[in-house]
């Protein structure tokens, strides 16, 4: 199992790295994203961790997402929490 | 574009909102407080606050939130505009300048604590703050008022954000605790209007972040009931600089539109907002009306304070409540909800009370309104932009040697004997017209610096003890740029004298059989290529015996001088001239006068007075209306070629031997229609050679000028009448008295531009003093 730990800050960066690390992953195998320490979150990761289930679910591919208090309240207030968690 | 950049921009937004919110407050204390006006000051101030917001200017925004929070229940007609409150709002805008002063220029950061005070006390004792109901009928469910915190929260209300900001700011934090305060936030939301809000690229590659601007969304009422993930391509693919996804979000009917637009005020055209689209699939009424948002934030549910300030929440209970007045406003009178009392910790929040809900009609006229205003608003962004001014006088300057060329090669034609061509003055009229639209990009209307004038009053008289009225005419007159900047000190000098020395206190006015209240007029207008800019007031008029005691004592004329009423008025613009007993801080060194004319002069101006003992003076500023190019007549004088302005000229003649006089050995007087003006040779000024000597043989010049009257000079011959650039004598040589600049003539040689007015004043009192 893949797992990729997501910083505090979920800032573009972030999600670029995100992107770039699991790219190589989509169809490897299980991938964790823990996002356990997430303070911040932006669109960019948003639209990242969904692309990230999607690609995910292509690929029959099993992905989970832990995230945090304040990650999970920022996806619940932006409608998507269904595509991320 | 650089964050600097940026920057720049909001500075030049935050002083045109300033002088917007200025014009407004004027106004309302004339008693002309329409929506339009009350809204325009408001949106000027939340406009600052947003920028504030942005680039974290935290005392600027703090202030501004709570001004902004006062003019929210003056536009809500919560408040009652009265005179005191438009006193309070006129000085928390003079606050708000200081506050803008110190984040743009490094100014001493103003102490806004009893002000901020003072704004919060005129909310607590708002007349409909108790009232739980309405106060008008109405149909539609109503929604409260945000509820506002003392003090926003760190990254409160931004309108947009750098991606740099995200550093410094917990967004999760700061979207729930916003929330959290927010009551709108905790109350149900029922089904309402919706907007699809669609993050363009550009807001992503601007450094935006469109989380925060939902959060807002979010704490004026709305509701994300979905998100459109369709476009999120595969993280093979997935570019975070692009934007894939798409926000519906559910306001309450009776949210007022124009507080969401506001949230996008500072995003432009970075973000696709389409207005009242359908309800995704899948999401029901009910479930929106039954989402418990509090929950869903995890709000802690606060603890009932008995002193709470009580909020008026969305009910949708439509049923007729007793207490409720109907109101003209209202067509009809239709049932109003019943509102529910939710108490609010006060520590939290200040009281606000429900705003009213248009009717049916009315409420469908706001929407209209407000659609029809959107695309207005974004058709005036788009006629408009923002230059480097450092591109536009490079402009100028071009245009400037294309109307110098355009002369050379008219002479050049007059010389081969084709100067009559129909290209040649197809060409001359599209080298003025090019050179005129030039010049109008510089010019700016002069109401930006008539508006710095009521603030300046009121601290005047705050220090005087005086009342002034503030009379404006001509707001619209514009004038060059660099006119309009260097105009600031020299009007800024005639309103202090003014109210100083020229206006009387009340007791003295009353006394002297006037209004108590003084006038202060300022006018501009445009004449004979010139602007006239006016300073008059209907106090007591210049002492002119006590002027004159002043300059003998002082040396300046001799006790036997023969004066008149215009010399001694006059004498004030001696340097050093001052019959103030003391010095204060407003006027009395005898440098403001002084440094007047001086400034005046350095714009190719003139300054001159009239003044009636007892009814009052008036200082006239004649300034050029741009100091690049102007008009001018070519006249010969010996070996040299000289040009006189065209705003000195009126009239030119070739006078008979009976109309000139001799007075004296040296001195001709030129009878025009009975009246005598001085006859000036130009040939002593300019040292020229050959020049012609008598006046009935040469051209006589009349020219009017500000302080000494007309006189006639004396010319070979004039040889056109043309535009010439003007450049600067002090900048490439030296200042010369009598010269004003120098110019190039289309047959390349350089010649002198006149100060007409220097000249001859120099002139007559030479003249005087021979005699």
């Amino acid at each position: 199992m893949h797992v990729v730990s997501l910083p505090e800050k979920c800032d573009r960066v972030a999600a670029h790295d995100l992107a770039q690390q699991l790219r190589p992953l989509i169809g490897q195998g299980d991938i964790t994203i823990d996002g356990t320490a997430v303070r911040q979150v932006g669109q960019a990761m948003l639209q990242t961790l969904v692309s990230a289930r999607l690609s995910a679910g292509h690929a029959e591919q099993k992905l989970s997402i832990t995230a945090s208090d304040q990650m999970r309240r920022i996806c619940r207030m932006t409608a998507l929490e269904q595509h991320i968690l | 574009m650089t964050n600097e950049e940026i920057q720049g921009i909001f500075f030049l937004e935050c002083e045109e909102a300033l002088t917007a919110a200025e014009a407004g407050l004027a106004a309302c204390r004339e008693g002309r407080h329409d929506d339009d006006t009350v809204n325009g000051v408001f949106r000027a101030v939340h406009s600052i606050k947003g920028g504030a917001g942005a680039f974290c200017f935290t005392a600027l925004q703090a202030f501004t939130h709570g001004f902004e929070t006062t003019l929210s229940d003056v536009r809500d007609g919560i408040l009652p505009i009265e005179d005191s409150l438009v006193d309070l709002l006129l000085r928390a805008l003079d606050m708000l300048n200081d506050h803008f002063l110190a984040v743009r220029d490094g100014a001493p950061l103003p102490d806004d604590a009893a002000l901020l005070a003072e704004l919060a006390a005129v909310l607590v004792q708002a007349p409909d703050v108790a009232e739980e109901t309405p106060a008008a009928p109405a149909a539609e469910p109503v929604v409260a008022e945000p509820v506002v915190a003392e003090t926003p929260a760190a990254g409160d209300d931004l309108d947009f954000d750098l991606d740099s900001m995200l550093a410094g700011m917990a967004l999760d934090d700061v979207d729930l605790e916003a929330a959290a305060a927010a009551p709108e936030a905790a109350q149900e939301t029922v089904p309402g209007w919706t907007l699809l809000i669609r993050p363009l690229d550009a807001a992503m590659a601007n450094g935006g972040e469109p989380i925060l601007l939902l959060r807002e969304l979010e704490r004026l009422g709305g509701q994300c009931i979905h998100c459109d993930v369709q476009a999120v391509p595969h993280v093979d693919e997935i570019d975070t600089t692009e934007s894939s996804l798409a926000w519906t979000f559910l306001f309450p009917e009776a949210l007022d539109r124009k507080k969401v637009e506001e949230v996008f005020d500072f995003v432009g055209d970075d973000f696709q907002l389409s207005w009242d689209v359908p309800v995704p699939a899948g999401f029901s009424a009910e479930a929106a009306s039954t989402i418990d948002v509090a929950e869903t934030i995890e709000t802690p549910a606060p603890a009932p304070v008995a002193e709470a300030a009580p909020v008026v929440a969305i009910a949708p209970v439509a049923e007729p409540v007793a207490e409720v007045k109907p109101t003209a406003a209202a067509p009809a009178p239709a049932p109003a909800p019943e509102p529910v009392v939710t108490p609010v910790p006060a520590a939290q929040a200040e009281p606000v009370a429900a705003q009213p809900a248009p009717a049916p009609a009315a409420a469908a006229e706001a929407a209209t309104g407000d659609k029809g205003a959107a695309p207005a608003a974004a058709t005036g962004a788009s006629q408009s932009i923002r230059i480097d001014l450092f591109k536009l006088d490079r402009l100028i300057d071009t245009v400037g040697e294309l109307v110098i060329a355009q002369a050379m090669m008219a002479q050049r034609l007059a010389w081969a004997g084709t100067a009559a061509v129909e290209e040649l003055a197809t060409l001359e009229s599209l080298t003025r017209d090019i050179q005129e639209s030039a010049m109008a990009i510089r010019a700016q209307p002069i109401g930006s610096v008539f508006s710095r004038v009521p603030r300046m009053l009121r601290e005047l008289q705050t220090s005087t003890g005086k009342r002034v009225r503030l009379e404006m005419q001509g707001e619209a007159t514009e004038l060059d740029k660099t006119v309009i900047e260097r105009l600031g000190e020299p009007l800024t000098h005639l309103i202090r004298n003014a109210v100083d020395h020229g206006l009387e206190t009340p007791e003295e006015r009353i006394a002297a059989g006037k209004p108590g209240e003084g006038v202060l007029t300022l006018s501009a207008e445009q004449r004979s290529g010139r602007i006239l800019i006016k300073v008059s007031d209907d106090g007591k008029g210049i002492d002119r015996k006590r002027v004159l005691a002043k300059a003998v004592e002082r040396g300046l004329v001799s006790p036997e001088a023969q004066m008149s009423d215009e010399d001694i008025d006059n004498l004030i613009f001696a340097p050093g001239f001052s019959t103030a007993a003391t010095i204060s801080n407003i006027s009395g060194r005898g440098v403001g006068m002084d440094v007047v004319r001086q400034n005046v002069k350095d714009l190719g101006g003139r300054i001159s007075i009239e003044s009636h003992p007892g009814k009052g003076s008036c200082f006239t500023l004649a300034l050029p209306l741009t100091l690049a190019i102007s008009d001018g007549m070519i006249v010969s004088v010996g070996d040299q070629t000289l040009v006189v302005p065209l705003a000195h000229v009126v009239e030119s003649l070739r006078p008979r031997p009976e109309e000139v006089a001799s007075m004296g050995a040296s001195r001709q007087m030129l009878n025009v229609r009975g009246k005598f003006i001085p006859i000036l040779p130009l040939l002593e000024n300019v040292g020229a050679i050959g020049a012609q000597t008598d006046p009935t043989e040469a051209v006589l010049v009349i020219v009017d000028t500000e302080s000494a009257g007309q006189a006639a000079l004396l010319v070979d011959n004039i040889r056109d009448q043309r535009q010439f650039v003007i450049k600067s004598l002090d900048t490439h040589y030296r200042p010369v008295n009598g010269v004003a600049g120098a110019t190039i003539l289309g047959d390349g040689r350089v010649a002198l531009i006149l100060d007409v007015d220097s000249l001859v004043a120099d002139a007559v009192a030479t003249r005087r003093l021979a005699a």
